[in-house]
């Protein structure tokens, strides 16, 4: 909700779509309310199970993994007075019941959000917890502890859709994340709407006073975000406030007027105007023109006055001076109108919600210590557990699901210490697969090696038909939910890998010598292709033919793992055969060895 | 898959491309219940589908984890049903992801002037640089005899739809490419009357052919670049 009106649109020329990288290494307040309520509403004719655990259980990892971030979860508080009575006046409008039924909340005691959604808000706080993110609780509302934490420089930006974010003082906020777009961020910045619209914070504090917000719904009647927005911009932001103190009170006369107009206009107040020429629209009569020319028409001297135009305006003193007025006296009308509306309201400006918005102190924490908010390792056996007993999701499928976290911290730690050398105890380094693009962004993807055990692959036919059917389901739920790209199976030569997309940088300094390697490696791949590429051109006939002709395979890469022969004798007897009988001599494997059953992928994940 | 019969082919040298979509709305009756990938020999598919008359009714089953594909002909008076059964064989599948894209320019023209073009800087040289500017879209060779330019100005004045040249320029574009891929595009020529060519800097080309309604026939190509000349002498 927050400032109503239309706030939203107001801002809007100044969104910025950021791109992939821009919340790397950056520390992120996150709304937690705000991931439950969304997913609650999109998803509520489909019959998945806790569908809130499921998307926060994504989405964190998409901000840890996938955008770097560093996310802190805040959980609201009670909810103000304030906002009990708003929210009661709100349902009450919605159901059609009269005001005169309104309940009145008691004095001191603030109405609970339902307990259904309260509990879900507690479960999310305990998974995002075992995932090792830090879980604040603020005071109040949520919104007011992320931006709290923005303006304090405890983290960088703030994931909320609630515009009151910016009353309480946020600089950053991330409206909109979609994981799943080339430009997943659509960021709001205090300084280009102080830059842009002249707006600072105490501006928007008054405008969400007058227009209404959470806390009041209906602001001062009458008043739209428009007025108060042509209002609020002509004073400075710390004069603002206390302006509308003295309007509230109906101190009318001590407001200066916004346009000054000039002075000598005073005097002639009640000036007549002057009488004007029917014929040509200039002072004087028309019996005078018609013997002389005036001196507003210059013409020929033997001619007359001209005739006037249709849209004809006196621009003489007297008019302009008699235009004036009337303007002066429309403003100074409107602005009566304005106050008076103002006035009439009872108790405004409230001084509850003002030192609400501009309190410091949103959270359970005081000036002097900062909060605690630390990242540490998430607890894999109790993730495991919870998830199990919440989700009914199999322990390999959690692990699974984990790696790419577990693989980002692993490569994160491996930049300061060098103490385990593997991931879940049993994985370990082995090599940059290859180079992937994502929308529009380079990541390696990185092979891990499972640690000195063999697996055989053999498993009959039956088991990789069930195994099939569990990897459709699961696909077909994570898509409807959000992106994520589970970490990839591959199996090789008897042993078995996990493929996971990571960041360069993060690769380049966990592991530079191994990045060394691969760019030289791709540096020989590259001569070598160069080398006979340049060998074939020079046997073609014609001399002009200087280029290189790429590879369609270097623009896109495949999507499926390729499994590659683990035999030169048998690739080299199956092109032979391909040669010599055109290939129809060749069938289709009945069990693939790229589709892994249920049992290797068990293994794989360590039941 | 359920939303359509794809395919998707590259040539030996892995420089060309070619997409195949057939979507599931043009069909007479469609149905998958599993998303199934078959390998299939061209050269053979095409010889099943020789035996198929120009008005027959085409029938093509595939059970899954079966090792052939099944086409089946019928004839308009359905006095003739032929049965062939074909194998399949199977492809490490490098099933490759072409992500969509936004192209720099993108040039619609008639199919038939596009085939013709190819058809007549080919006979001149054996490379083509498409350069599209505000101006249009010009196709320039050179080669043993001499030089070619060819210029197609936009103009969507006239009096049928499908005889216009269309190009939408975000940025000017240059790319050079091999014309024997360009003529091989152009045999798709008869299945559209127009032809939808996208282009990008550094980007693979997308000569695409609208099918009806029903889906479309989209050729890429990697471009070619430009090398210093002691890059292409062999190093001793």
């Amino acid at each position: 909700m927050g400032v109503g009106g239309n706030f939203w649109d107001l801002l809007k020329p100044y969104a910025r779509k950021e791109g992939f990288d821009f919340l790397r290494n950056k520390r992120v307040a996150v709304d937690l309310s705000f991931w439950i309520v969304q997913p609650e509403n999109a998803i509520k004719a489909m019959h998945v199970r806790k569908p809130h655990l499921r998307l926060t259980f994504f989405r964190t990892i998409s901000l840890f993994c996938k955008f770097g971030a560093l996310p802190v979860f805040i959980v609201d508080g009670s909810p103000s007075l304030l906002k009990s009575r708003a929210r009661i006046a709100r349902y009450f409008r919605c159901s059609g019941i009269e005001l005169a039924n309104l309940p009145v909340p008691e004095e001191g005691v603030s109405a609970e959000r339902n307990r259904l959604f309260s509990s879900h808000v507690q479960e999310c706080a305990e998974l995002v917890e075992l995932l090792g993110m830090p879980v604040l609780k603020a005071k109040g509302e949520a919104e007011a502890l992320c931006a709290q934490l923005n303006s304090e420089g405890h983290v960088d930006a703030c994931i909320t859709a609630d515009s009151d974010a910016f009353l309480f003082g946020a600089k950053c906020i991330i409206k909109c994340f979609c994981p799943n777009s080339k430009e997943p961020f659509e960021c709001y910045n205090m300084s280009d709407i102080e830059a842009g619209l002249g707006l600072k914070r105490k501006h928007l504090i008054a405008i969400s006073l007058l227009v209404g917000d959470d806390h009041d719904i209906n602001g001062v009647r009458g008043i739209g975000l428009d007025t108060a927005l042509h209002f609020v911009k002509a004073f400075s932001e710390d004069d603002i406030l206390n302006r509308l103190h003295e309007i509230g009170k109906g101190n009318t006369s001590q407001i200066p007027i916004c346009i000054k107009v000039e002075d000598n206009v005073d005097g002639n107040s009640p000036n007549r105007k002057l009488s004007h020429c029917s014929f040509c629209g200039h002072p004087g009569s028309k019996k005078d023109h018609m013997k002389f020319p005036c001196e507003y028409c210059v013409t020929k001297d033997d001619e007359g006055c001209q005739r006037k135009p249709e849209d004809f305006k006196c621009d003489c003193f007297s008019c302009d001076m008699n235009r004036k007025h009337k303007e002066k006296k429309r403003l100074e009308n409107q602005h009566t109108i304005f106050f008076h509306k103002i006035a009439e309201e009872p108790n405004f400006p409230k001084d509850e919600i003002i030192d609400m918005y501009l309190c410091n102190d949103n959270g359970y924490f005081s000036a002097s210590d900062s909060p605690h908010i630390v990242w540490g390792n998430p607890n894999i056996e109790m993730l495991i557990n919870f998830l199990n007993f919440h989700q009914h999701w199999e322990p390999a499928y959690v692990r699974r699901m984990m790696f790419p976290m577990i693989s980002t911290i692993f490569l994160r730690d491996m930049t300061t210490t060098t103490v385990e050398t593997t991931l879940f105890g049993q994985y370990e380094f082995d090599s940059v697969e290859r180079v992937k693009m994502r929308y529009g962004y380079q990541f390696f993807v990185v092979k891990w090696k499972r640690a000195g055990v063999n697996i055989s692959c053999k498993v009959p036919l039956k088991e990789s038909s069930v195994q099939q059917d569990d990897a459709i389901e699961l696909d077909e739920m994570v898509d409807l939910l959000d992106d994520f790209d589970a970490p990839e199976i591959h199996g090789d030569d008897g042993c078995s890998f996990l493929l996971t997309d990571e960041n360069m940088d993060l690769v380049g300094a966990a592991f530079p010598a191994e990045v060394k390697r691969f760019w030289q490696e791709q540096e020989l791949k590259r001569i070598k292709n160069s080398t006979s590429r340049s060998q074939e051109n020079e046997k073609s006939p014609s001399p002009n033919s200087r280029s290189i002709q790429l590879n369609i395979t270097e623009f896109y890469p495949s999507t499926k793992v390729k499994h590659r022969q683990s035999k030169q004798g048998e690739e080299s007897s199956k092109n032979a055969d391909s040669q010599g009988n055109g290939g129809s001599k060749m069938k289709r494997k009945m069990s693939s060895p790229d589709k892994i059953p249920k049992s290797v992928r068990r293994r794989l994940l360590f039941d | 898959s359920s939303t359509g019969f794809s395919l998707q082919a590259m040539d030996s040298s892995h420089v060309a491309l070619v997409a195949l979509l057939l979507r599931s709305e043009g069909f007479e009756h469609y149905r998958c219940d599993r998303n199934i990938s078959m390998g299939m020999n061209l050269n053979n598919m095409a010889k099943m589908l020789k035996c198929a008359g120009n008005d027959d009714i085409i029938t093509i089953k595939a059970d899954d984890g079966s090792d052939t594909v099944t086409f089946m002909f019928e004839s308009p008076t359905q006095d003739k049903i032929s049965d062939f059964e074909m194998k399949l064989m199977d492809i490490d599948s490098e099933h490759l992801g072409i992500p969509e894209a936004e192209y720099h320019a993108i040039v619609k023209m008639p199919s038939s002037e596009f085939a013709r073009i190819c058809k007549d800087l080919s006979s001149i040289g054996d490379t083509v640089v498409i350069s599209v500017t505000k101006e249009g879209v010009k196709f320039s060779t050179k080669g043993d005899i001499g030089t070619a330019n060819i210029v197609c100005r936009q103009n969507t004045s006239v009096d049928k739809p499908e005889e216009a040249t269309v190009i939408e320029m975000n940025e000017p574009v240059s790319l050079t490419f091999a014309l024997r891929y360009m003529n091989s595009f152009t045999k798709a020529t008869p299945l559209s009357n127009t032809v939808t060519i996208s282009l990008s800097n550094e980007l693979p080309v997308v000569v695409e052919y609208k099918i009806a309604e029903m889906g479309y026939v989209r050729f890429y190509l990697a471009p070619k670049i430009e090398e210093d000349e002691e890059d292409t002498k062999p190093q001793v």
